[in-house]
């Protein structure tokens, strides 16, 4: 039986594998980062919306901050435009400041300014006469009244060297005429020092500009600006066109830093709050985050690609595997296929046996040797198999058991130590058939023995066919020999007349002669057969002439004519032994003679009929007219030794007709004979003609 | 005179014998088995010298039989004088009863004098 080997996947279904995997593996990675992609893109825009809330939220504070302060300058403004309107110049400023009615830290000087222009009162000692009729925040309330409180911009106080923004309101007079300016300074550094505490980062802009485009106090960084002019900005246009508070993102001309912008104007001045925040430190910790999430994906990434790596490895080892496993089991099927063949094919009987000693497998030539179906061997023991085995057997010749066979000694003309000497024995199924056994012990793990059967049934009919014969040979000896010493003994004890004893002699040496020429022909005929026509030396011979040799050797006996010949009428060639054939040919002739001892013709036809398969045959008749031989004698013609008349009136052997058809059918011819008791016999050749083109 | 009857198909083997015995004795030769038999009834010859291997319907073991198992012929000598000389087939002649085995070539001088003793 053979194995078929498991089915190897096909390649595909590992291609289909890795692709999967590959595909799972884009898959997670697309969802790695896609995560990562929308987290920090949401980071960011949480981040730029926390910021603008931020933003939004600190420019409000400032601007609170900034509207608180100047309501609370413009409370003092008013507060002493109305003491001044009461008192006159008797008002004591720097009083007011000492009673902390005026905040001296906010607003560290205010004076009034009379209607000429010139520093009237102060809470701080004025050094000389002041002129500042020319000052915008004195010129601007002289014709208008409605101006209501100005912011200046930034100058430096020539008198406290220190940047200070002057907010100044109108004094009128009851009738409405200009009286004079009330001023209160601030420091504008008080805005920016504010800015600072906000802690907008380390680039950010907080400003407080006017309308006109002049910046109050400015922080940039932690710079302190003073009356920059900031017009350019954005935030002034947009304030005309009505958008009183908003945001946006721009990169400074100055310092190439991208700030995010938020601006508000203050209600009722003409301010706007400005706040800038620096992008990167807004965006500081969304770059974090977003690195380390980079990071992370980029961890996760390496992780999936490096596990689909594995996997892809995995998987081509593993094909690699099953493949080698594969062509390991293809070959192993391969081999046991060969095996099986051998074993299923093998002309000889085979039997295993497994290590208890039960009969394994049983191969078909055993099953046909012994006729016996293989189910019911299967699983026997030795000994039920020796017992099965020697019930088959002939009484003469039993089978002594495997056990014995094993013990048996070593066959001297084997050299493989481990087979024993086999035993033939008869056995009687279909016919008599002679089987010879042997048995090999095995060193193998799984076997422990092979019985293995020949067939010799073919070589001990030989055997006995030529022990036979020789017996015949020997036994046929032994009557002429008799005669021989008989008569001689006879010479030797007793006295006889010339004429016995002429006739005895006669007949030693007419026994004589025919031991030798039953030995010569036993020889030759042994010879024949044991060379089975390997040393026939084959040449071309015409039919014709052969027969015209023979006649002219052959010794006519006295009194006889030549064979009467009808040849064919044109060459016949054969491939032959010219030699033997013509033996053969002279052995009819002979015997046509020999058997017509009351003279009559001899003939030799030849002729050409066709045989088997239409290849032409030369046919060569000889016909004699002599005694002839019954059925009985006609059947026992090709007896070795046999002998038709035993009379002794005709020499021979009674092997001559063995020797001829020996030789004939070792030139793939037949010979035949017919024969009339009483009438005469005819013997005929046939030979293959040679058809090859010469 | 005593009469002795030679059984073979071979002349030459009976003129041998015929010539050994022929002095002493009267000689009676056949050369098959069953003119043997005949010349048996009517002859009574005191020895019968056989041949196994004879053409014919009887060869000389069947002879050998039909002389052992008739109580008028019992009586007679037979000495086989054959070609065949295995220990199994003179065992089997002797069996079947048979006086003497002699296995060609044979010594004349030992054929006769077993007679003389037989007849003695």
């Amino acid at each position: 039986m053979t194995a078929t080997p498991s089915l190897l996947p096909p390649d595909n279904v590992y291609r289909r594998t890795l692709r999967i995997v590959w595909l799972i593996a884009a898959i997670l990675l697309g969802l790695a980062w896609w995560y990562v992609l929308s987290q920090i893109h949401g980071n960011r825009e949480r981040e730029v919306n926390a910021a603008n809330t931020e933003m939004s939220n600190l420019t409000r504070v400032s601007q609170e901050h900034a509207i608180r302060t100047l309501r609370s300058a413009d409370q003092v403004i008013r507060f002493i435009q109305a003491r001044y309107l009461e008192v006159g110049n008797k008002l004591d400023l720097s009083a007011l400041v000492r009673q902390g009615v005026i905040d001296a830290e906010i607003f560290p000087q205010v004076g009034i300014i009379d209607a000429h222009g010139i520093y009237a009162l102060a809470n701080l000692p004025i050094n000389g006469r002041l002129d500042l009729s020319d000052r915008e925040h004195f010129k601007v309330h002289v014709a208008d009244d409605k101006v209501g409180m100005f912011v200046s911009k930034p100058v430096i106080g020539r008198a406290s060297g220190k940047w200070s923004v002057q907010l100044t309101r109108r004094i009128s007079a009851p009738s409405g005429e200009f009286a004079g300016v009330v001023v209160v300074s601030i420091d504008p550094g008080y805005f920016t020092r504010f800015y600072g505490e906000l802690q907008l980062g380390a680039s950010a802009l907080a400003a407080l500009y006017g309308t006109d485009g002049i910046a109050r106090a400015r922080l940039v960084g932690t710079k302190e600006e003073f009356g920059t002019n900031a017009s350019s900005s954005q935030i002034f246009a947009r304030v005309e066109k009505g958008e009183l508070a908003g945001g946006y993102t721009n990169v400074s001309v100055v310092d190439a830093t991208e700030r995010m912008f938020f601006y508000r104007k203050i209600p009722q001045y003409p301010l706007v709050v400005l706040m800038g925040k620096e992008v990167s430190h807004i965006l500081a910790n969304y770059y974090a985050a977003r690195n380390a999430l980079v990071a992370q994906a980029l961890v996760v990434s390496a992780l999936l690609l490096a596990l689909a790596a594995v996997l892809t490895r995995h998987i081509r080892q593993t094909q690699r595997a099953m493949e080698v496993e594969y062509q390991a089991k293809a070959r192993l099927a391969d081999h046991a296929e060969q095996l099986n063949e051998i074993f299923e094919l093998s002309p000889d009987g085979l039997v295993s046996f497994d290590t208890a000693h039960c009969v394994k497998y049983v191969n078909p030539a055993f099953m046909r040797m012994t006729d016996r179906a293989s189910t019911a061997l299967d699983g026997m023991s030795e000994n039920e198999f020796s017992l099965w085995l020697n019930s088959l057997c002939d009484s003469g010749s039993r089978f002594g058991g495997l056990a014995a066979l094993r013990q048996a000694p070593e066959d001297a003309t084997d050299t493989d130590a481990s087979s024993r000497i086999s035993e033939t024995c008869t056995i009687t199924v279909k016919g008599n058939k002679v089987l010879q056994i042997g048995v090999r012990s095995s060193q193998s793990q799984n076997i422990s023995q092979v019985l293995h059967m020949r067939d010799v049934t073919h070589e001990y009919e030989v055997d006995q066919i030529k022990s036979e014969f020789l017996s015949t040979a020997a036994h046929e000896l032994r009557t002429p020999l008799a005669s021989i010493l008989g008569f001689s003994e006879l010479l030797l004890t007793q006295n006889f007349t010339e004429e016995e004893t002429r006739e005895f002699i006669g007949i030693i040496h007419k026994q004589s002669t025919n031991v030798s020429a039953i030995l010569n022909e036993l020889l030759d005929l042994a010879r024949i057969e044991a060379r089975r026509g390997k040393d026939f030396q084959l040449t071309r011979l015409d039919v014709n002439q052969l027969i015209q040799r023979t006649t002219d050797s052959f010794k006519l006996p006295q009194g006889r004519n030549a064979p009467e010949l009808a040849l064919a009428g044109k060459p016949l060639w054969l491939l032959g032994d010219a030699g033997k054939l013509g033996q053969a040919l002279l052995n009819v002739v002979s015997n046509a003679y020999k058997y017509s001892p009351a003279g009559g013709p001899v003939c030799i036809e030849v002729d050409v009929v066709a045989g088997r398969s239409e290849m032409p045959l030369a046919r060569i008749s000889v016909t004699d007219r002599g005694i002839g031989m019954t059925p009985e004698q006609l059947k026992k013609v090709w007896t070795r030794f046999y002998r038709a008349d035993t009379s002794g009136k005709i020499p021979g052997t009674g092997l001559g007709m063995s020797i001829v058809k020996e030789i004939v059918e070792l030139h793939r011819g037949e010979v035949s004979v017919t024969s009339a008791n009483g009438q005469g016999t005819c013997v005929t050749l046939r030979l293959p003609i040679d058809t090859t083109p010469t | 005179m005593t009469q002795i009857l030679i059984v073979d198909d071979q002349p030459d083997i009976r003129r041998l014998l015929s010539i050994s015995l022929g002095k002493n004795y009267e000689i009676l030769e056949s050369q098959d088995g069953v003119t043997a038999l005949e010349m048996i009834k009517q002859h009574r010859p005191k020895v019968v010298l056989l041949d196994v291997m004879m053409p014919g319907e009887l060869n000389g073991l069947q002879v050998l039989d039909a002389i052992k198992s008739d109580p008028q012929m019992r009586q007679t000598f037979v000495a086989m004088v054959t070609a065949r000389g295995q220990e199994a087939d003179s065992k089997d002649a002797s069996a079947r009863g048979a006086d003497a085995y002699f296995v060609k070539p044979f010594s004349p001088m030992q054929v006769a004098s077993w007679i003389r003793e037989q007849i003695a």
